[in-house]
């Protein structure tokens, strides 16, 4: 039987801010404190950043990508490879990036983030992509070529597709009916 | 409370916050751009991207859209990530354009700076399709 965990809860979690740029991690940080979040650690550079998370247990980590000559994304890569003692490799990481073309959101999915979060940025946006890592997460793969969650997102039945044709919704229902008439 | 009333409220705390660091921004955006000025001036490939992207997002983030396209085109031009080469007669009329934007952001002229945006708009066009 799967037993679903208990949701954990937005102001008890731990989170790491790794950003340079010195008012968007003031903003995030004032965003994650107004929900109510009570321990934050906001690191300007990624060596700080690396020593706060192989010391301290965190539940969520937000990346910059241009950090240091784009070296989040690598940061990233060894957050996935060597977790450390203190945090699950599967901890949620999510990568904030003004640049939200194809090329850096494969990147940054190759790397293994859980979400990706483009600045600019609101409040309610930071909350549903928080939430989604924290709570709702992929199933986690761990093999030689990729560490990180499943970059197939899955979208059956979801409740908030809009279009006419849901037509993974339709195959479902096809194959549904196809098994009960057999 | 319920769970949606609780959402909405840390919501509403979250936009003043942002709110205030907004403010905060603003009085210090002229001297981001006077940095960003000195790496230009110094050739300073790096650090022009480094300080084009900061403050291109940062921008965004508070408003300043115009800001924004322009720290974008800088980062882009000195990443190499151009259509064609802008001479550095275009670099210097958009770095002005730029510095004229955010001389007084206590008191923005939207007119101003879209009359601006509207006679640059060619020269970077021209360099950064994207734009």
């Amino acid at each position: 039987m799967n037993e679903q965990a208990e949701p954990k809860k937005i102001k008890n979690l731990k989170i790491l801010i790794a950003d340079s740029n010195v008012f968007i991690a003031k903003t995030l940080h004032s965003i994650l404190e107004a929900f109510g979040v009570r321990k934050i650690f906001l690191c300007h550079s990624l060596k700080e950043a690396e020593k706060r998370y192989y010391n301290t247990e965190m539940d969520c980590v937000f990346v910059d990508f241009m950090m240091e000559n784009r070296s989040g994304i690598e940061f990233i890569k060894k957050l996935r490879t060597k977790p450390g003692e203190k945090n699950d490799p599967k901890l949620p990481i999510i990568l904030c990036t003004g640049m939200t073309d194809r090329d850096t959101i494969f990147m940054a999915r190759d790397a293994g983030v859980t979400e990706v979060i483009g600045k600019p940025f609101s409040p309610d946006q930071v909350l549903e992509k928080l939430e989604n890592a924290v709570n709702n997460p992929r199933e986690f793969i761990n093999v030689d070529e990729f560490v990180g969650p499943n970059r197939r997102r899955r979208t059956l039945n979801r409740s908030d597709f809009t279009g006419e044709n849901d037509r993974r919704k339709n195959a479902l229902s096809q194959n549904n009916s196809g098994s009960e008439n057999s | 409370m319920s769970d949606e009333q609780q959402k909405k409220e840390m919501l509403a705390r979250a936009n003043m916050a942002v709110g205030g660091v907004a403010k905060e921004f603003v009085g210090n955006l002229n001297d981001r751009v006077v940095a960003l000025e000195k790496a230009i001036r110094q050739n300073d490939r790096a650090g022009v991207i480094e300080k084009a992207y900061n403050l291109e997002t940062e921008a965004a983030t508070f408003g300043w859209p115009r800001v924004t396209r322009i720290c974008k085109w800088l980062r882009k031009v000195f990443a190499g990530d151009v259509d064609q080469m802008p001479s550095a007669e275009d670099i210097l009329k958009t770095l002005n354009a730029l510095k004229l934007m955010v001389c007084d952001p206590g008191n923005p002229d939207p007119a101003r700076d879209e009359a601006l945006f509207r006679e640059l708009y060619p020269v970077l066009k021209k360099a950064v399709n994207d734009i």
